[in-house]
Formats: C-alpha cells, sequence, structure tokens
C-alpha cells in the first residue's frame, strides 16, 4: 500500500519545494480519472439503452426508461462507501494494534471519503426514489433508514475525531468507533434480503446478474472510475492527515522550545497572561 | 512501482520525540490534562499551562472547537435514535403480499395496511370516487390476486406488470360507479387504497427469460 | 429523454460534491505543507 501513498524519506527525501501532497503516481490516478468520467459519460448518456422491456399488454414498454441512467453514479457510490468505511474499520482495528500515526491517518482518510460517497448515494437515492417509486423518502424503509444510520455515524466519527484532545487518545476513540460502526455495513448490505417486506429498494441487479450488454458494461465502468476517483482522493486525503499530524506535532515542539526559551530567561517569560508566575520557576 | 518501507508504521515526531510529549499534547490544545502538565513542568522545569490568547490570533479558539464538535456527534447521535425509532415505530412500510393480504383478510378487517402485488394486464380502469379522480384495477402476487380502487393520482411509472405497494383497508361490497372490475376476481371485496408506492424489481434486462417470479408472474401470465 | 431533470440533478449534485471534497483536500494539502519541514513530509514521494 505504501507504494502508493508515498515514499519512505528515508530513502529518498523530498525536495524541498514540494508543497502539495500530489505526486507522479496521483498524478496518473488523476488522468486516468478525467479521461474514465469522459468515458462515463458517453456510455451513461449516449451508448447505454434507456431501461425498458415488453409490459404484459400488449405493445407496451415497462422499466425505468432514461432515469436508470442514475444508476451509473449510485450504485458505485454505494459499493464504494462499503469499501472506504469497510477500510476504515479494517485500519483502525490495525490501529488499535500497532498504536501507529499511519494506520490512524489512513482510517481517518477512509472515513471522510466514504462519509462523502455515503452522502452522493443518499442524495442520488433520493432523486432516484422519485419518480420511480413516487417518494423521496420513508421512514420506514429498512434499506433507507439503515444508510442514513451508516452516513450518521461516520459523520459523528468525524465529528469526534474534531474534539481537540491528546493525539493518541483521540485516534484511540475514533479507531473504538470506526471498528464498531462496519456492524453496520453488513446490516445496510443484506437488508433488502433480511427484511425483503419492509423496502422498496430492490434486491442487487449485479448479484443476480439481471442486467446485459452495454447497461451492465456502463455500471462496471462506473465501478471502475468510482474507483479510481476513491484511490486517488485516499491517497491525497492520507497524505493531508499524516501533514495535520506532523504540523501538530511541528507546532507542539515550537511552543516547547518556546517555552524553553522562557525558562531560560524568567524576566522576558513574566510578561505573559497565564501561568507566569510559575515561568520563573525555571533555573 | 517504488520501493516499500519495511514497516510502513512510524510514528509521527510528536509520539516519542522530544519530551513531554504526553501532556504537551493536551497542553497545545489548551484544554484539560492541567495535573498531567504541571508535574511534567516541574520534571522538565518548564511551564507547559495552556496559552489560550496570545497564540491563538485567528484561529478558532478551542472551546468553540470543542462546543461545536461535541454538539456535532450529539446531533449524530440524536439522528440516529430518531431514524431508527421511526424505523422501528414507523411500520407504515411492512407490507404483506397480496396473497397473504387475501388468506388473512377476516383478521385484517377493518385494519389499515400495505399490500404489495402486481398490476394485472388490461385490468387498468380509470373511475371517480366521490368526485375524486380514482383508478381501478387488480393486483396478483402468486397467483392470487385482489381487486383494488386507488383515489388520487398513480405514480409515473404505474403500469400493469411493475409491482406496487398500496396503502389502505379491506372493504367488502362493489366500488360506487363501478359494477365490476374488468380482468378482475370480483369476489366481493376490494382494497380502497389512498397511497400508492412503485416497487421496481432488480430486472435490468430487455429480454427476460426467466423473469415469471414471484411478482412477475401475475401481471404477465393472468392478463385476460 | 424522459425524467432529464431528475437524472441532470442526480449527476450534477454528485459532481459538485466530489469535485468539491477533492479540490477542498488539494487546497488544505497546499496550505499544510507549507507549514510542515521537508524532512517530516513522510509518504510525499520526491518526483514532482
Amino acid at each position: 500500500m505504501s507504494f502508493l501513498l508515498g515514499r519512505s524519506p528515508d530513502r529518498s527525501p523530498p525536495r524541498a519545494a514540494l508543497t502539495h501532497t500530489g505526486s507522479r503516481t496521483t498524478r496518473i490516478l488523476g488522468a486516468g480519472v478525467l479521461v474514465g468520467v469522459v468515458g462515463l459519460g458517453l456510455c451513461a448518456f449516449i451508448f447505454s439503452p434507456p431501461d425498458s422491456r415488453p409490459g404484459p399488454e400488449a405493445g407496451t414498454r415497462i422499466g425505468q426508461f432514461d432515469v436508470v441512467r442514475l444508476m451509473y453514479v449510485h450504485v458505485p457510490a454505494a459499493i464504494w462507501t462499503y469499501v472506504a468505511l469497510g477500510t476504515c474499520a479494517a485500519a483502525s482495528a490495525v490501529y488499535l494494534w500497532r498504536r501507529s500515526t499511519w494506520w490512524d491517518s489512513l482510517a481517518h482518510a477512509c472515513a471522510e471519503i466514504g462519509v462523502v460517497l455515503c452522502a452522493v448515494t443518499l442524495l442520488t437515492g433520493m432523486i432516484w426514489g422519485r419518480p420511480v417509486w413516487g417518494t423521496w423518502w420513508e421512514w420506514g424503509d429498512v434499506r433507507l433508514v439503515t444508510t442514513l444510520v451508516l452516513f450518521l455515524a461516520y459523520a459523528g466519527y468525524l465529528a469526534l475525531r474534531s474534539v481537540p484532545a491528546a493525539p493518541e487518545a483521540r485516534a484511540r476513540r475514533a479507531a473504538i468507533l470506526g471498528l464498531g460502526g462496519a456492524v453496520l455495513i453488513p446490516i445496510v448490505n443484506r437488508s433488502v434480503e433480511w427484511w425483503e417486506n419492509r423496502t422498496l429498494h430492490q434486491q442487487s441487479t449485479l448479484e443476480e446478474l439481471r442486467i446485459e450488454d452495454l447497461t451492465l458494461f456502463t455500471l462496471v465502468l462506473g465501478i471502475f472510475v468510482m474507483g479510481l476517483l476513491v484511490l486517488w482522493l485516499v491517497v491525497h486525503r492520507f497524505r493531508l492527515a499524516w501533514l495535520e499530524a506532523e504540523a501538530e506535532s511541528a507546532g507542539l515542539q515550537a511552543a516547547l522550545a518556546e517555552r524553553r526559551a522562557e525558562a531560560a530567561e524568567p524576566v522576558a517569560a513574566g510578561a505573559g497572561e497565564d501561568g507566569a508566575g510559575e515561568g520563573s520557576a525555571g533555573p | 512501482m517504488t520501493e516499500t518501507p519495511a514497516d510502513p508504521a512510524p510514528q509521527p515526531a510528536g509520539a516519542g520525540e522530544g519530551d513531554a510529549v504526553g501532556a504537551g499534547g493536551a497542553a497545545a490544545d489548551g484544554e484539560g490534562a492541567a495535573g498531567a502538565a504541571e508535574s511534567d513542568a516541574g520534571a522538565a522545569g518548564l511551564d507547559l499551562t495552556p496559552r489560550r490568547r496570545e497564540d491563538r490570533r485567528g484561529r478558532r479558539p478551542p472551546t468553540a472547537r470543542r462546543v461545536i464538535s461535541l454538539l456535532v456527534v450529539a446531533a449524530a447521535v440524536g439522528g440516529i435514535t430518531f431514524a431508527l425509532v421511526r424505523l422501528v415505530t414507523d411500520a407504515s412500510l411492512f407490507f404483506l403480499n397480496t396473497d397473504e393480504a387475501v388468506e388473512r383478510r377476516d383478521e385484517l378487517s377493518g385494519q389499515r395496511f400495505r399490500m404489495q402485488g402486481t398490476p394485472v394486464a388490461h385490468s387498468v380502469t380509470e373511475t371517480r370516487v366521490d368526485f375524486e379522480q380514482a383508478v381501478a384495477f387488480s393486483v396478483s402476487f402468486e397467483g392470487v390476486s385482489a381487486d383494488v380502487v386507488h383515489v388520487g393520482s398513480p405514480p409515473d411509472l404505474f403500469t400493469p406488470g411493475v409491482p406496487v405497494v398500496l396503502e389502505g383497508r379491506w372493504i367488502e361490497g362493489v366500488p360506487p360507479d363501478l359494477d365490476t372490475f374488468a380482468c378482475g376476481v370480483n369476489d366481493g371485496y376490494y382494497f380502497a387504497s389512498d397511497h400508492m408506492l412503485v416497487k421496481h424489481d432488480n430486472e435490468y434486462r430487455d429480454t427476460y427469460p426467466d423473469r415469471l417470479d414471484a411478482a412477475g408472474a401475475g401481471g404477465a401470465a393472468e392478463g385476460c | 429523454m424522459t425524467h432529464a431533470g431528475y437524472i441532470a440533478a442526480g449527476w450534477s449534485i454528485s459532481a459538485a460534491l466530489l469535485a468539491g471534497y477533492a479540490v477542498m483536500i488539494l487546497l488544505r494539502g497546499r496550505r499544510l505543507s507549507g507549514k510542515v519541514p521537508a524532512r517530516r513530509r513522510r509518504w510525499m514521494t520526491a518526483e514532482d
């Protein structure tokens, strides 16, 4: 995994001029995403047919017609939500074992991306549900509500991470929640099978392969392109999380250095607003 | 692609480097761990009490950040509780399939519930109930059919062959302005519905040799 | 095209969310990497 996320500086020290989280790997991935999005757009809107088949009455067609084109965003977003949040849970588990910032940063990155993807899934699902089912949202629907719970659980995870705390305490707390939240993933995914009479949501199309030709190709392409995008996001977001951890400890080191300087010169330190008295306790 | 470090688990500089890091982490956040900070300060001869104002200019004060974050956590917990309570108590989406609803007709008498079935071919007739637009049709599931009168305009994709979930109750007798249901069972009962949702299946193929499944079979096979 | 409004809304909301998030990550990375000394930027590749 580290070949994607970046090199260890011990072997190839970064240049001082590097002021972003990009690299050759992310540029290749990013170009792939852009080309993929164009291809997906062409397949989704031009090459793939609307969903339609002969109805039971002669001469009629049934199906979702053009609104099926929302599937090419909704299904990939849902699949990658599971993958991203599942990776967050796995990384959280490893963090609890190894206690290293590398795994904490990976869990953080995956959770944030999972929450964004889950939001995309929920929004496209609502927009798809209105014309097809005749409703934006149903509170009694087990697939819809469990997906919302998954979103809220990991949004809560992100909020918990932003509560000011010592880095290790914050990482430990987050890891427990990140790991525990993963219980929801199989529940959300299997809900349409387990509670068939409690959801408007259809069962999986891909598992039963009730899809073919260009519709299937476009869906698989959508999953692939979304995967590239997720990988690109994870790499950048991981590096950002790493920078955040470094900046936090660099700020701490600077503050410590400042206090050391103050301790060496008690008179100058006496001007501090808080705790000025103790500042003069140094040698 | 590139070389892989033997151990992808280096600690950031924060852990293990420098002195008083554990207490300092809390101190840098400007909150809590005051006791630890003091004891470490004693050991290192440093003042590690948080400085709140002078070096925080331009940044959101940590107390505000803590309050906002905790509010978001609370909102998430509240949202989850609300959603789960709605899911458990709002039984409205729990539906019976047409065959079960017909079998349990006596015990469901007068009760409001939801029923799933597939509209039967050639059964859909426009009608009126109390001067309101209505549609009469029959639904079928696993070979058992029932007649329905739905008041209101049906969803866009309502058509024979596509399963629907109807909300309403059983009524004994015949609906006003309608003597018989075209292609219906006409067994002296009809389901008076006022809320209809389309439950689309997972079929995306143009040809579907094995599509004569439970819901689809009624619509396709039992038309008249 | 049937339901063009729903299709346009679904695709554009998704694109806006994902692109907005990607841009946000890039900008935060640029801002932060200036503050972290080069020797501490582990996991960043050296090639530009």
